[in-house]
Protein backbone atom coordinates (compact mmCIF):
# COMPACT_ATOMS: atom_id res chain seq x y z
CA UNK A 1 0.00 0.00 0.00
CA UNK A 2 2.31 2.93 -1.14
CA UNK A 3 -0.07 5.34 -1.46
CA UNK A 4 -1.20 5.15 1.65
CA UNK A 5 1.76 7.38 3.29
CA UNK A 6 1.64 9.76 1.05
CA UNK A 7 -2.66 10.01 1.33
CA UNK A 8 -2.28 10.70 4.78
CA UNK A 9 0.62 13.00 4.39
CA UNK A 10 -1.84 14.92 1.79
CA UNK A 11 -4.92 14.45 4.10
CA UNK A 12 -2.90 16.01 6.97
CA UNK A 13 -1.87 19.00 5.00
CA UNK A 14 -5.12 19.90 3.78
CA UNK A 15 -6.49 19.94 7.53
CA UNK A 16 -3.79 21.44 8.26
CA UNK A 17 -4.34 24.31 5.90
CA UNK A 18 -8.55 24.10 6.31
CA UNK A 19 -7.82 24.45 9.92
CA UNK A 20 -5.86 27.72 9.29
CA UNK A 21 -8.05 29.23 6.44
CA UNK A 22 -11.36 27.72 7.03
CA UNK A 23 -12.06 28.20 3.50
CA UNK A 24 -13.85 25.14 2.71
CA UNK A 25 -15.79 25.23 6.00
CA UNK A 26 -16.83 28.57 4.91
CA UNK A 27 -18.69 27.83 1.69
CA UNK A 28 -19.95 24.50 2.29
CA UNK A 29 -21.80 25.47 5.51
CA UNK A 30 -23.02 28.24 3.04
CA UNK A 31 -23.86 25.62 0.61
CA UNK A 32 -25.60 23.29 3.16
CA UNK A 33 -28.21 26.20 4.64
CA UNK A 34 -28.39 27.15 1.42
CA UNK A 35 -30.01 23.87 -0.01
CA UNK A 36 -31.52 23.09 3.51
CA UNK A 37 -34.15 26.69 3.25
CA UNK A 38 -34.92 26.06 -0.48
CA UNK A 39 -35.84 22.44 0.45
CA UNK A 40 -38.22 23.82 3.14
CA UNK A 41 -39.85 25.80 1.18
CA UNK A 42 -39.84 23.86 -2.15
CA UNK A 43 -41.19 20.14 -0.39
CA UNK A 44 -44.49 19.98 1.15
CA UNK A 45 -44.41 19.11 4.92
CA UNK A 46 -47.52 17.36 5.64
CA UNK A 47 -50.56 15.90 3.32
CA UNK A 48 -50.45 13.13 0.97
CA UNK A 49 -47.42 14.46 -1.04
CA UNK A 50 -44.93 14.34 2.13
CA UNK A 51 -43.87 10.20 1.70
CA UNK A 52 -43.78 10.57 -2.57
CA UNK A 53 -41.40 13.40 -1.74
CA UNK A 54 -39.47 11.76 0.49
CA UNK A 55 -38.11 9.14 -1.67
CA UNK A 56 -37.46 11.34 -4.52
CA UNK A 57 -34.97 12.85 -1.84
CA UNK A 58 -33.14 10.02 -0.65
CA UNK B 1 25.75 8.90 3.11
CA UNK B 2 24.12 6.36 1.08
CA UNK B 3 26.06 4.83 -2.20
CA UNK B 4 24.67 5.58 -5.37
CA UNK B 5 25.48 4.42 -8.80
CA UNK B 6 27.63 6.69 -11.35
CA UNK B 7 25.03 9.04 -12.55
CA UNK B 8 24.55 11.01 -15.76
CA UNK B 9 21.35 12.38 -17.94
CA UNK B 10 21.46 10.73 -21.55
CA UNK B 11 18.91 12.60 -24.02
CA UNK B 12 18.11 11.01 -27.21
CA UNK B 13 16.69 12.70 -30.28
CA UNK B 14 13.84 13.86 -27.75
CA UNK B 15 11.63 15.39 -29.49
CA UNK B 16 8.26 17.27 -27.61
CA UNK B 17 5.32 18.60 -29.38
CA UNK B 18 2.28 20.53 -28.23
CA UNK B 19 -0.25 19.77 -31.01
CA UNK B 20 1.59 21.62 -34.17
CA UNK B 21 4.27 23.16 -31.77
CA UNK B 22 7.32 21.06 -31.65
CA UNK B 23 8.93 22.50 -27.80
CA UNK B 24 11.74 20.12 -28.28
CA UNK B 25 12.74 19.40 -31.61
CA UNK B 26 15.26 15.99 -31.67
CA UNK B 27 17.77 17.13 -28.71
CA UNK B 28 20.76 15.33 -28.11
CA UNK B 29 22.17 15.66 -24.92
CA UNK B 30 25.22 14.35 -22.66
CA UNK B 31 25.10 15.27 -19.18
CA UNK B 32 27.39 13.64 -17.03
CA UNK B 33 28.01 13.30 -13.48
CA UNK B 34 29.22 16.20 -11.56
CA UNK B 35 28.01 18.87 -14.64
CA UNK B 36 26.76 22.41 -13.74
CA UNK B 37 24.68 23.29 -16.40
CA UNK B 38 23.28 26.34 -17.68
CA UNK B 39 20.56 26.39 -20.07
CA UNK B 40 19.75 29.64 -22.20
CA UNK B 41 17.53 30.80 -25.02
CA UNK B 42 15.04 33.24 -25.59
CA UNK B 43 11.03 32.68 -24.22
CA UNK B 44 9.94 29.89 -25.59
CA UNK B 45 13.02 28.21 -26.72
CA UNK B 46 12.36 25.55 -24.76
CA UNK B 47 13.98 25.59 -21.53
CA UNK B 48 11.63 24.60 -19.14
CA UNK B 49 10.47 21.94 -21.29
CA UNK B 50 13.82 20.37 -21.49
CA UNK B 51 13.62 20.38 -17.69
CA UNK B 52 10.16 19.15 -17.22
CA UNK B 53 11.13 16.68 -20.21
CA UNK B 54 14.64 15.51 -17.71
CA UNK B 55 12.22 15.32 -14.26
CA UNK B 56 9.94 13.33 -15.47
CA UNK B 57 6.67 15.64 -15.83
CA UNK B 58 6.79 15.82 -19.39
CA UNK B 59 6.68 12.64 -21.51
CA UNK B 60 8.46 13.06 -25.02
CA UNK B 61 6.82 12.75 -27.82
CA UNK B 62 9.26 10.71 -28.96
CA UNK B 63 13.43 9.72 -28.30
CA UNK B 64 14.35 8.45 -24.79
CA UNK B 65 15.30 10.25 -22.13
CA UNK B 66 17.74 8.53 -19.55
CA UNK B 67 18.91 9.01 -15.68
CA UNK B 68 21.94 6.55 -14.90
CA UNK B 69 21.14 4.34 -18.13
CA UNK B 70 17.35 4.15 -16.74
CA UNK B 71 14.50 5.28 -18.79
CA UNK B 72 12.63 7.83 -17.54
CA UNK B 73 9.77 6.27 -18.95
CA UNK B 74 9.67 3.46 -16.78
CA UNK B 75 11.41 5.26 -13.91
CA UNK B 76 9.95 3.92 -10.74
CA UNK B 77 10.12 5.79 -7.18
CA UNK B 78 13.75 5.31 -6.44
CA UNK B 79 15.31 6.85 -9.61
CA UNK B 80 12.45 9.68 -9.18
CA UNK B 81 14.01 10.62 -5.92
CA UNK B 82 17.20 11.22 -7.56
CA UNK B 83 15.70 14.45 -8.26
CA UNK B 84 15.26 17.49 -7.16
CA UNK B 85 13.14 20.06 -8.82
CA UNK B 86 12.45 24.07 -8.39
CA UNK B 87 10.09 25.05 -10.79
CA UNK B 88 9.72 28.63 -12.23
CA UNK B 89 6.82 29.62 -9.16
CA UNK B 90 7.75 28.34 -5.79
CA UNK B 91 4.77 26.27 -5.31
CA UNK B 92 4.50 26.89 -1.49
CA UNK B 93 1.45 26.76 0.57
CA UNK B 94 1.90 30.32 1.57
CA UNK B 95 -0.93 29.36 4.25
CA UNK B 96 1.38 26.86 5.90
CA UNK B 97 4.71 27.85 7.70
CA UNK B 98 7.50 26.66 6.26
CA UNK B 99 8.46 24.24 8.74
CA UNK B 100 4.48 22.62 7.66
CA UNK B 101 5.75 23.19 4.19
CA UNK B 102 8.66 21.29 4.57
CA UNK B 103 7.69 18.69 6.71
CA UNK B 104 4.99 18.34 4.55
CA UNK B 105 7.29 17.33 1.36
CA UNK B 106 9.86 15.29 3.89
CA UNK B 107 6.55 12.93 4.16
CA UNK B 108 5.94 12.88 0.26
CA UNK B 109 9.28 11.97 0.14
CA UNK B 110 9.34 9.38 2.39
CA UNK B 111 12.28 10.39 4.56
CA UNK B 112 13.01 7.81 7.51
CA UNK B 113 13.81 11.13 9.67
CA UNK B 114 11.77 14.02 8.12
CA UNK B 115 12.42 16.03 11.13
CA UNK B 116 16.23 15.80 11.06
CA UNK B 117 15.90 16.23 7.03
CA UNK B 118 14.13 19.50 7.41
CA UNK B 119 16.50 20.46 10.06
CA UNK B 120 19.44 20.23 8.00
CA UNK B 121 18.06 21.51 4.63
CA UNK B 122 17.15 24.82 6.83
CA UNK B 123 20.27 25.44 8.49
CA UNK B 124 22.17 24.64 5.18
CA UNK B 125 19.88 27.06 3.26
CA UNK B 126 19.45 29.79 6.15
CA UNK B 127 15.93 29.72 6.67
CA UNK B 128 15.80 28.55 10.33
CA UNK B 129 14.73 31.98 11.69
CA UNK B 130 11.80 32.37 9.59
CA UNK B 131 10.81 28.36 10.32
CA UNK B 132 7.65 29.42 11.80
CA UNK B 133 6.59 32.03 9.74
CA UNK B 134 3.85 31.65 7.15
CA UNK B 135 5.56 31.46 3.40
CA UNK B 136 2.76 34.20 2.63
CA UNK B 137 4.84 36.26 4.72
CA UNK B 138 7.89 36.00 2.68
CA UNK B 139 10.03 38.11 0.97
CA UNK B 140 10.39 36.55 -2.95
CA UNK B 141 13.85 35.97 -2.10
CA UNK B 142 12.73 34.15 0.63
CA UNK B 143 10.55 31.80 -1.01
CA UNK B 144 13.20 30.80 -3.17
CA UNK B 145 15.38 29.30 -0.94
CA UNK B 146 12.57 27.64 0.50
CA UNK B 147 11.75 25.89 -2.31
CA UNK B 148 15.27 24.98 -2.34
CA UNK B 149 15.51 24.03 0.61
CA UNK B 150 12.48 21.61 -0.32
CA UNK B 151 14.13 20.52 -3.07
CA UNK B 152 16.89 19.31 -1.01
CA UNK B 153 15.33 17.92 1.61
CA UNK B 154 16.42 13.77 -0.16
CA UNK B 155 19.47 15.18 -0.84
CA UNK B 156 19.13 15.12 -4.57
CA UNK B 157 22.04 13.75 -7.00
CA UNK B 158 20.50 15.74 -9.94
CA UNK B 159 18.92 19.33 -9.23
CA UNK B 160 17.14 21.44 -11.33
CA UNK B 161 16.18 24.64 -11.62
CA UNK B 162 13.89 26.86 -13.66
CA UNK B 163 15.15 30.65 -14.00
CA UNK B 164 15.81 30.88 -10.33
CA UNK B 165 17.00 34.17 -10.04
CA UNK B 166 13.57 35.80 -11.09
CA UNK B 167 12.40 38.69 -8.99
CA UNK B 168 15.09 38.52 -6.72
CA UNK B 169 17.37 41.16 -6.04
CA UNK B 170 20.90 41.37 -6.51
CA UNK B 171 22.05 40.61 -3.39
CA UNK B 172 19.70 37.84 -2.83
CA UNK B 173 20.55 36.03 -6.23
CA UNK B 174 24.35 36.88 -5.35
CA UNK B 175 23.77 34.94 -2.65
CA UNK B 176 21.77 32.68 -4.67
CA UNK B 177 25.02 32.01 -7.21
CA UNK B 178 27.28 31.30 -4.18
CA UNK B 179 24.63 28.40 -3.36
CA UNK B 180 24.27 26.75 -6.54
CA UNK B 181 28.10 27.19 -6.69
CA UNK B 182 28.28 24.84 -3.24
CA UNK B 183 25.79 22.55 -4.70
CA UNK B 184 27.66 21.94 -7.65
CA UNK B 185 29.46 19.27 -6.68
CA UNK B 186 31.58 16.24 -8.07
CA UNK B 187 28.89 13.90 -7.04
CA UNK B 188 25.83 15.89 -8.40
CA UNK B 189 24.31 17.39 -11.46
CA UNK B 190 22.96 20.76 -11.56
CA UNK B 191 21.17 21.78 -14.11
CA UNK B 192 20.11 26.08 -14.58
CA UNK B 193 17.92 27.90 -17.28
CA UNK B 194 18.83 31.54 -17.29
CA UNK B 195 17.98 34.48 -18.69
CA UNK B 196 21.20 36.49 -17.72
CA UNK B 197 24.17 35.42 -19.55
CA UNK B 198 26.61 37.12 -17.56
CA UNK B 199 25.28 34.86 -14.46
CA UNK B 200 25.68 32.19 -16.72
CA UNK B 201 29.21 32.82 -17.11
CA UNK B 202 29.60 33.46 -13.42
CA UNK B 203 29.30 29.88 -12.44
CA UNK B 204 28.38 27.04 -14.55
CA UNK B 205 30.92 25.40 -16.47
CA UNK B 206 28.95 24.54 -19.47
CA UNK B 207 26.18 26.55 -21.55
CA UNK B 208 23.16 24.99 -23.41
CA UNK B 209 21.39 27.23 -25.90
CA UNK B 210 18.29 26.29 -27.14
CA UNK B 211 17.10 27.99 -30.19
CA UNK B 212 13.46 27.05 -31.41
CA UNK B 213 13.43 23.62 -29.37
CA UNK B 214 17.22 22.79 -31.04
CA UNK B 215 20.47 22.64 -29.39
CA UNK B 216 22.10 25.75 -30.76
CA UNK B 217 25.19 26.04 -28.93
CA UNK B 218 26.79 23.77 -26.66
CA UNK B 219 29.92 24.73 -24.76
CA UNK B 220 31.78 24.49 -21.95
CA UNK B 221 32.44 27.60 -20.16
CA UNK B 222 36.17 28.22 -20.00
CA UNK B 223 38.58 31.62 -20.25
CA UNK B 224 36.45 32.63 -23.26
CA UNK B 225 33.89 33.84 -21.47
CA UNK B 226 33.43 37.02 -23.82
CA UNK B 227 33.48 35.17 -27.09
CA UNK B 228 30.87 32.85 -25.80
CA UNK B 229 28.34 35.53 -24.75
CA UNK B 230 29.02 37.64 -27.54
CA UNK B 231 28.10 34.00 -29.81
CA UNK B 232 25.04 33.30 -27.41
CA UNK B 233 24.07 37.19 -27.94
CA UNK B 234 24.45 36.76 -31.50
CA UNK B 235 22.05 33.52 -31.65
CA UNK B 236 19.14 35.45 -29.62
CA UNK B 237 19.04 38.30 -32.41
CA UNK B 238 19.33 35.69 -35.38
CA UNK B 239 15.75 34.29 -33.43
CA UNK B 240 14.60 38.02 -32.85
CA UNK B 241 14.74 38.89 -36.77
CA UNK B 242 13.24 35.41 -37.62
Amino acid sequence: MSWLAPALWLARKDLRLEMKTRDVVASVGLFVLLVVVTASFAFPTGGAGREGVAAGVL
Amino acid sequence: MRERPALGISLEQVTKAFGAQLALDHVDLEIPQGSFVAVMGANGAGKTTLLRTIAGIAVPTSGSVRIAGVEMRRAGPRLRALIGVVAHETMLYADLTVAENLRFHAGLFGLAHPREAVERASERLGVTPVLDRPVRALSRGTRQRVALARALLHDPAVLLLDEPYTGLDEAAAASLSELLEELATPERIVLVTLHDVVRAMAGPRRLVVLSGGRVALDTPIDGRSEDIAETYLGLLRQEVRR
